[in-house]
């Protein structure tokens, strides 16, 4: 186990640059979860930290060691592929024993071992087949067993949900978490799926074309995005945003809307100045408040859940979506009015930037 | 800072065992193929032999070459070898190929039938076919004469033994050109029959205006190899012919083999040797061009 | 819409069951005479080979011939296995064509992996090579290749410049070394590990296991299909191979059954029936092997262990 370092980290593919410029810190035996949008750097972010292709700028530190120019296989580092690398012609139990006989262990200790590997994802009894005879999930379980044996200071797992269906893929997401309390191991998981980087992670990496946007735990990105990007990112259904305009009155205009009171911020902004209102979709209500966010909508699809009530209308031609509590008996092409408290608007700034509440 | 210069990317991507995988390999290629064509085109201007020791002769062998009628004939008879081979060798592949590429009854027992004469040794080949060749007790002339009709010497009489061993060659290269076609019809879509079907147009208005054209860039690509293989023709000729009668199968490569190991003038037959293999490489450049384009 | 996507499925239909061989319309007929006519006179060839080498002495000279033998006359085939040398030969042809494969194989495979996965300097200058030599009519070098084996340093005799003795002519090695890689090779098992899926190799360098280990146990395994393809062509080609040893060999005894063949036929007391005999146990192991890697080459493995 041990702490992971990257430092000005930077990947280009000759003129296009795919990290850029990269720093943070994941804690010894931190899960840290690296999400974004598809091609924005995952993926390649957790190849440069195993080793499978060199950094073009920067550093990387594990534990105490500088590992920037050590080739893969070198480095400590165990990786759960996105299609899993099973090698086809081996046997369960050759793939699990792999990594421990390159590293030219003793015939019995590896038999120990891969026991061990295999009893802590349960599959014990398919020991001797071949990858090609197993269910998704369970190829998924071989994986990761072959990543246990190494017992390496880093795991590092790139989407290994993607390829299950979605039953599936919420019962290995408990078990993963269960798997890293077990081990106490540090984890860097990729995942394109936010509901998995809010469930499973100690601290998510928000990446987007190859920058970090924003580092935090789950709730801190859901209640303080650092920008508009976070804002939209983290969050389902996604964060409306509304253009609006700063009067001087302690107020915004909003588009479609109308006049819609200012919360207290701890900046202050000049008149005239554009800016984009956040309001999470669950955060609106039909019992509206006095002094904040106010809008008459005319929903085009009510879907009603039973639990809550989904509300999906356009404001200054954007989707506008609201999820209100409990079930409303609610049609399209009625118009209602829907609100919530000053303090639950999110401010962003000409250039995305969160401006922070005071 | 903005002039510091950004280190160089860590090089442990640079696999020196790479080399050592491709040692053996290259080596073998070097010795086999890159020196040999360089050799030859240095030993076609000497006068190397077993005889006497080795002067630089310049042109001397290619002059020798222009006036030699022998060579004259060698050419014209591989020319017309190669013409009679390449032609019937492509049409009657792609009919095959045509016949098969649907749900015939057996196909697959036809396909390897047709396959048969490819996989065969030339040699066998060329023995079976002397055989029925044969003038007297041959199997074809016992038939001619069941037929009442006249037998015929076929590898004796200077006017039919180049055409006999055309025939041969026909026969045991059909099957390349017709796996060749049929992995050319797999890549042609069902769509476009379906369509022209649906249109009304008759079998053979689908062939002529469809089939054939859609294969014109597997037709050219196969044009060229059966070229640049017929060209080198000689096992057969060795067995069937010795060259003759009166000269009338000598072509290139057995020529370029007696001169080089009957007469043992190497340099002339590196001369003969570097014309063929210019030759042989223009039309393997043509039949790669084409090759990248249906690629591209 | 729906009448219209229902009609063309019907017409579509319909225009499958016209191609299909249900319907015995009289050019289908024809047609399939045809080909079963050009199936038998490609046979014929073979039919006669075979049944000639079942005849006697006075069957072949019998008129009219005919095409069926009186009986098995299994003698002819004792005799071309008692031809001298016979069994030197079929050694010989063995050791010429299982070398040239084996080498072909191991060779081929080697430089097809360095060229698919390796980064190193000059990976475009040696794939470009290869490509080029490809090209390179092999028959027509048999002067310098002959000068070539010949001229090897310090092989039969031969001083450190190669001269003096006759190298590597009228050995195994000098037969074999010609053919021994091909460009062909090459090019088809680096066209074959450029499809491996990555993520194998990947995941086995973080395992730190070395180029050759990756090489040795994960891709020559999913290789498999692909070697027996390489291998029954390099086998076939060189069972059927005649100039090289030709040229290349002058002594009787390092003859392969190919020369032999030839010697036989063209011998003054050539027996057809057993120079046919001799051409069917030929040709056999060449027709068996490809009748066997037709079925053997099916390939599911490498799909299965990386989806998506
Ligand atoms: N070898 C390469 N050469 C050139 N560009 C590359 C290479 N590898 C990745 N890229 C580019 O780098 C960017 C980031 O790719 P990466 O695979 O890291 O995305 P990702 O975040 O993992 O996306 P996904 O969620 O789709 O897996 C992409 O735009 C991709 O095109
Ligand atoms: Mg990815």
């Amino acid at each position: 186990m041990a702490r992971l370092e990257l430092a000005n980290v930077s990947k280009s593919y000759g003129a296009f640059d795919a990290i850029q410029n990269v720093s943070l810190a994941i804690e010894d035996g931190e899960f840290a979860v690296f999400v974004g949008p598809s091609g924005c750097g995952k993926s390649t972010l957790l190849r440069l930290i195993a080793g499978l292709d060199p950094i073009s700028d920067g550093a990387i530190r594990i534990g105490a060691d500088d590992v920037t120019r050590r080739p893969a296989g070198t480095r400590s580092v165990a990786m759960v592929f996105q299609s899993y690398a099973l090698y086809p012609h081996m046997t369960v139990f050759d793939n699990i024993a792999f990594p421990l006989q390159m590293e030219k262990r003793a015939k019995a200790d590896i038999r120990q071992q891969v026991e061990r590997a295999a009893n802590t994802v349960q599959l014990t009894t398919r020991l001797k087949d071949r990858p090609a005879k197993l269910s998704g999930g369970q190829r998924q379980r071989v994986a990761i067993a072959r990543a246990i044996v190494r017992k390496p200071d880093i795991f590092l797992m790139d989407e290994p949900l993607s390829n299950l269906d979605a039953a599936l893929r919420i019962e290995m997401r408990s078990e993963l978490t269960q798997l890293h309390k077990t081990l106490g191991a540090t984890m860097v998981y990729v995942t394109h799926d936010q509901l998995e980087a809010m469930t499973m992670a100690d601290r998510i990496v928000v990446l987007n074309g190859g920058k970090v946007e924003q580092v935090g735990t789950p709730m801190d990105l859901y209640h303080y995005p650092a920008n508009r990007f976070v804002g939209g990112f983290i969050g389902s259904p996604p964060m409306n945003m509304l253009a609006a305009r700063v009067l001087g009155n302690g107020a915004f205009d909003v588009a479609g809307v109308g006049q819609v009171v200012m919360p207290r911020l701890g900046r202050k902004l000049a008149e005239g100045v554009a800016v984009t209102l956040g309001i999470r979709p669950e955060h609106l209500g039909s019992d509206v408040a006095e002094g904040g966010f106010t809008a008459r909508i005319m929903p085009h699809n009510v879907e009603r859940l039973g639990a809550q009530t989904m509300v999906h209308a356009r404001i200054d031609d954007q989707n506008f979506t609201c999820v209100l509590s409990g079930d409303r008996p609610l049609t399209q092409g009625e118009a209602i009015t829907v609100g919530c408290k000053a303090d639950r608007i999110h401010v962003f700034d000409e250039s995305g930037l969160t401006v922070a509440k005071a | 800072m903005a002039f510091e210069q950004k280190p160089k990317e860590v090089s442990f991507q640079q696999n020196w065992s790479a080399y050592a995988f491709l040692a053996p390999a290259l080596v073998i290629l070097f010795m086999s193929l890159l020196l040999p064509a360089a050799a030859t085109l240095v030993m076609s201007f000497t006068d190397v032999s077993f005889l006497h020791p080795t002067n630089w002769v310049g042109f001397d062998n290619y002059i020798k070459l222009l006036a030699d009628e022998k060579f004259g004939q060698a050419v014209a008879n591989t020319i017309h070898y190669t013409l009679g081979v390449t032609f019937p060798t492509m049409a009657l592949g792609m009919l095959a190929a045509v016949a098969l590429n649907r749900k015939v009854p057996g196909r697959i027992a036809f396909r390897t039938i047709f396959y048969l004469p490819v996989l065969t040794s030339l040699i066998a080949a060329a023995v079976v076919w002397a055989y029925l060749y044969e003038p007297y007790a041959g199997p074809l002339n016992n038939a001619l004469a069941g037929l009442g009709l006249t037998p015929r010497p076929w590898l004796q009489d200077p006017s039919l033994a180049l055409n006999s061993l055309i025939v041969m060659a026909i026969w045991r290269d059909f099957g390349t050109a017709m796996i060749i076609y049929l992995a050319g019809l797999q890549d042609i879509p069902n769509d476009v029959y379906e369509a022209a079907r649906l249109d009304g147009a008759p079998p053979h208005k689908i062939f002529f205006r469809i089939t054939v054209p859609m294969l014109s860039s597997v037709t050219f690509y196969l044009l060229i190899i059966l070229i640049v293989q017929t060209f080198q023709v000689f096992g057969a000729i060795y067995v069937m012919t010795q060259g003759g009668p009166l000269g009338s199968t000598e072509t290139v490569v057995y020529q370029m083999y007696q001169t080089a190991f009957a007469h043992t003038e190497f340099g002339y037959g590196a001369a003969m040797s570097t014309v063929l293999f210019l030759t042989i490489l223009a039309f393997s450049l043509i039949g790669t061009r084409i090759m990248k384009r249906k690629d591209g | 819409m729906t009448a219209l996507a229902q009609h063309v499925a019907i017409e579509r239909r319909a225009a499958a069951r016209a191609r299909s061989f249900r319907s015995y319309s009289p050019a289908k007929i024809v047609g399939y005479a045809l080909l079963v006519f050009a199936a038998i006179m490609t046979m014929m060839p073979f039919l006669w080979m075979v049944s000639t080498s079942f005849k006697t002495d006075q069957e072949i000279f019998r008129f009219p011939l005919s095409f069926v033998p009186d009986g098995f006359e299994w003698q002819n085939y004792r005799d071309a296995l008692n031809a001298p040398d016979a069994g030197r030969q079929l050694i010989n042809s063995l050791i010429y064509a299982g070398g040239s494969t084996i080498s072909n194989l191991v060779f081929c495979s080697m430089a097809g992996y360095a060229l698919a996965r390796m980064q190193f300097a000059g990976r475009n200058i040696v794939f470009a090579l290869v490509v080029g030599l490809l090209m390179v009519p092999a028959q027509s070098q048999i002067v310098p290749v002959y000068l070539i084996v010949q001229k090897i340093p310090f092989a039969g005799g031969n001083d450190w410049l190669g001269s003096g003795g006759t190298g590597l002519l009228n050995t195994y090695w000098g037969m074999i070394l010609p053919t021994a890689a091909t460009p062909f090779g090459i090019f088809m098992m680096r066209q074959f590990f450029t499809r491996i899926p990555m993520e194998y190799e990947e995941s086995a360098r973080l395992d730190g296991a070395s180029s050759f280990t990756i090489f040795r146990r994960v891709l020559l395994p999913l290789a498999k299909p692909s070697l027996a393809v390489l291998g029954v062509l390099s086998f076939q080609s060189a069972w059927n191979e005649f100039v090289w040893p030709l040229i290349l060999t002058s002594q009787r005894d390092m003859a392969t059954l190919q020369l032999g063949l030839q010697l036989l036929q063209s011998g003054p007391d050539a027996r057809w029936n057993v120079v046919m005999a001799m051409a069917t146990l030929i040709t056999t192991p060449v027709i068996l092997a490809y009748l066997f890697a037709q079925r053997h080459v099916v390939d599911g493995a490498v799909s299965s262990g990386v989806k998506g």
